[in-house]
């Protein structure tokens, strides 16, 4: 245990407040595991959610004020219904010591990883990223003074956030406490968390690299009441997070005649480079290079042809379906964006394998999907969702249920 | 001899656009004929027939192309070097192919602009490097063939390093200046290597040599410096310090573009000369900007044949100072860099732990 303190010693203790972070870990994994939607994890969450939506701190950063409505008391009690026991009489309860390695290119993402685990029952320990926000230290000093609250007395050891550089001995001394293992942060990040061994009746949950893509169908498209709205609902899909999310639409298809097509893909950039404009500040001038190296790279490599209305800003390479496949070129962000166009939904069947996490659509409806979905020709899509939510995240994702992994269920036979 | 290489620093701005544009357009054309991926690009862009009337019009790609596509105009069996760009271990470097022509009015054109600053004798040369770093031929790295094009200026040549440990040598430097009185000596090497192995060196053992006719010749960049807070003034005024070099030039050049390089004058200012140009462009609309903003260099050279790297997008950025108006009286753009441009925060899902692995 000597051992271990002095290995803990070199940790970052970001919540709780204090540098004992041995003693605080020692005290994490003493805590009871809690059934699900307890008292104590509601009233934090919605105290949270409030704080989120009230105080005028978080107003510059639409993206917590989004979680703020998101975690309200309501919508967090609405999830309880989707955690029936499987088995009659079964019970359900968290899975104990859920360990969280949080990504650092959507800064909200670990508070939904650290709060359904809290929902879930279980006690969390989360490494945050090194790269430090405004947005993620204005959540914490919110988290850290409703903790300091003595209604939320509860809940004080059951949520530790901490800092550390890359070390794989921390990664395996922490990883040898928890029943439950959250890696997000792609390929990479889950490779270097993957080298420590994971207890035997611990679980991994894993957020490895996706791509996102939008489908639509280009008469509805052209047909809408308000082309502009709907572009500029795909701007906020495509634009926040550099382009670089998983969610984040990158390819965009087409379907119909291919002139009607060519005409919804005209209005629709066009009217894209009026809402980008707010995002052209985000973009540096290396972005601005490595988009033309792609522009350039995608002409030699894929056959791809610049879209007239190609601009800095709104990058839209026309190439053909059967090289339009992520894997074989790197995503530069920023709008950037391969377009293409189809007569029948089946033509995008090899495209959507399984690295194809959402499919962001308009004027193709839900039974349409359904059935193709059914039929069993496409691997991917763990997504479907209208323009404009590509980046709202949900207690399902990637295709599980998130409450359902954290948690672990008991049969009762008697 | 072209109008060209008659007057390199003496050709005014109308001319040389005229005559400097009518040659890209020829180029453009050649390389949209001979070089396919380089076609594909201008093809992308809606560029097939065309005849390129404005500097600013030719077309450009970016440099980084070179490393990740091989661009030739030429035959295999026409390829007689290949150069390569420095880079660390792991890094893409680019590779540029020559045929005997390009090579060949490369080292002539980097004669006659060279041949301006240092006279047309050949001069007693230090080389601020080891030997070892040209000995490896089949390495074209950029310090190698920098040395090495450099050379053709040197008569004798003394190289300042040690093989083993990079140490300065310098009791054979003293013997070298000995022998050599009273003539310029032409001190040479890579802006980094100068400051750390030969000024630093001589500051932390508190020596000091004096070469007052020596012209000190460098390149290679400033980012290591200016990590270091070293700007080109105080570069200079240590080389004088400790060295009584007054005559101190740095200059511009890339692999993808050797021969027709940009050389800083005695004004402190970086000159194109007649072969070769300056455009500065805005990253945000790739619109060329007027003198005195700063913005993204592309550099345009009448030199590369045999490669499509006669109009470049750079990952440096710069601004032009102005235009046939250098106080050296040099004619053409004088302009200076700022260094790279800032590399990018990683942002996609996978950089949690980028860096930190391994």
């Amino acid at each position: 245990m000597t051992s271990e303190t002095d290995l803990f010693s070199t940790v970052d203790l970001v919540l709780p407040n204090g540098t004992d972070c041995g003693g605080v870990i020692a005290d994490a994994v003493a805590a009871p595991t809690w059934p699900p939607f307890s008292q104590g994890a509601v009233d934090f969450i919605s105290a949270l959610s409030n704080l989120l939506l009230k105080d005028p701190r978080f107003r510059q950063h639409p993206e917590l004020v989004a979680f703020g409505y998101q975690m309200r008391r309501k919508a967090v009690e609405a999830l309880a219904p989707s955690l029936p026991p499987a088995s009659a009489g079964g019970l359900i309860r968290g899975r104990g010591l859920a360990l969280h390695f949080a990504p650092s290119n959507v800064d909200t993402i670990f508070l939904y990883s650290l709060l359904l685990s809290l929902l879930a029952g279980n006690v969390s320990i989360v490494r945050l990223s090194n790269k430090k926000s405004e947005q993620v230290d204005l959540v914490i000093d919110a988290m850290r003074s409703l903790c300091a609250r003595p209604e939320h007395a509860s809940i004080r050891n059951r949520m530790v956030l901490i800092r550390y550089p890359h070390d794989q001995r921390l990664t395996d001394a922490l990883t040898a406490l928890c029943d439950l293992r959250v890696v997000w942060g792609g390929d990479t990040g889950v490779s270097a968390i993957r080298q420590s061994p994971l207890p035997y009746l611990a679980r991994d949950i894993v957020f490895p690299d996706r791509w996102s893509m939008a489908v639509i169908d280009a008469a509805a498209f052209l047909s809408a009441p308000d082309i502009s709205e709907l572009a500029r609902l795909f701007v906020n899909d495509a634009y926040w997070f550099g382009q670089m999310a998983c969610s984040s639409p990158r390819i965009i298809v087409w379907r119909g005649e291919e002139a009607v097509c060519a005409t919804a893909a005209d209005s629709m950039f066009r009217e894209m480079l009026k809402h980008a404009q707010p995002f052209a500040g985000d973009l540096k001038s290396i972005d601005f290079v490595n988009k033309r190296v792609f522009e350039d790279s995608a002409a030699i490599d894929l056959g791809a042809k610049l879209h007239p209305a190609t601009t800095n800003l709104v990058s839209v390479l026309e190439v053909t379906l059967d090289r339009m496949d992520p894997s074989g070129y790197d995503h530069v962000g920023g709008g950037t964006f391969l377009n293409g166009h189809i007569l029948d939904l089946r033509e995008t069947a090899k495209l959507m394998h399984r690295k194809l996490q959402t499919v962001v659509t308009y004027g193709i409806p839900a039974s349409e999907w359904r059935e193709y979905l059914a039929s069993g020709a496409i691997a991917g899509v763990d997504r479907i969702v209208p323009l404009g939510a590509a980046l709202d995240f949900a207690a399902v994702w990637d295709g599980m249920s998130l409450m359902r992994e954290f948690t672990r269920e008991t049969t009762i036979g008697v | 001899m072209s109008i060209f290489e008659d007057r390199v620093y003496s050709l005014g701005r109308e001319d040389k656009r005229r005559l400097l544009t009518a040659e890209l357009d020829a180029l453009t054309r050649h390389h949209f004929r001979s070089c396919e991926p380089y076609a594909h690009i201008l093809r992308a862009r809606g560029l097939g027939e065309f005849a390129i009337k404005d500097l600013e019009d030719v077309p450009f790609i970016p440099v980084r192309l070179f490393k990740t596509h091989d661009l030739s105009s030429i035959s295999s069996a026409e390829v007689a070097k290949t150069l390569t760009s420095s880079g660390t271990t792991g890094q893409a470097v680019s590779r540029i192919f020559l045929d005997k022509e390009t090579a060949s009015v490369q080292s002539k054109t980097l004669v006659r602009i060279m041949q301006n600053f240092l006279g047309k004798s050949r001069l007693p040369m230090v080389v601020v490097d080891h030997p070892g770093v040209i000995a490896n031929r089949d390495a074209f790295s950029a310090r190698g063939a920098g040395i090495r094009g450099m050379s053709t200026f040197g008569r004798k040549i003394f190289y300042a390093l040690r093989d083993e440990d990079m140490s300065l040598d310098i009791e054979g430097m003293f013997k070298f200046i000995e022998e050599n009185p009273d003539q310029p000596i032409l001190f040479f090497g890579f802006t980094f290597m100068v400051w750390e192995y030969l000024l630093q060196e001589l500051v932390r053992t508190d020596r000091r040599i004096s070469v007052p006719q020596g012209i000190l010749v460098h390149s290679g960049g400033w980012k290591k410096l200016v990590d270091r807070r070293v700007d080109n003034k105080t570069f200079k005024e240590a080389v004088r310090d400790r060295t009584d070099i007054s005559k101190v030039h740095d200059f511009y050049g890339m692999v993808e573009q050797v021969g027709s390089v940009f050389v800083e004058c005695e004004a402190g200012h970086l000159h194109a000369p007649a072969h070769s140009d300056i455009i500065i462009r805005s990253p945000s609309t790739w619109e060329a900007l007027p003198h005195g903003q700063a913005g993204v260099i592309q550099v345009v050279s009448r030199l590369p044949r045999s490669y499509p790297g006669h109009s470049l997008l750079t990952e440096d950025e710069g601004m032009i100072d102005g235009e046939d108006d250098c106080e050296c009286g040099r004619l053409g753009k004088h302009f200076r860099v700022f260094g790279r441009i800032a590399e990018a925060e990683a942002r996609g899902c996978s950089d949690t732990h980028s860096g930190q692995t391994a």
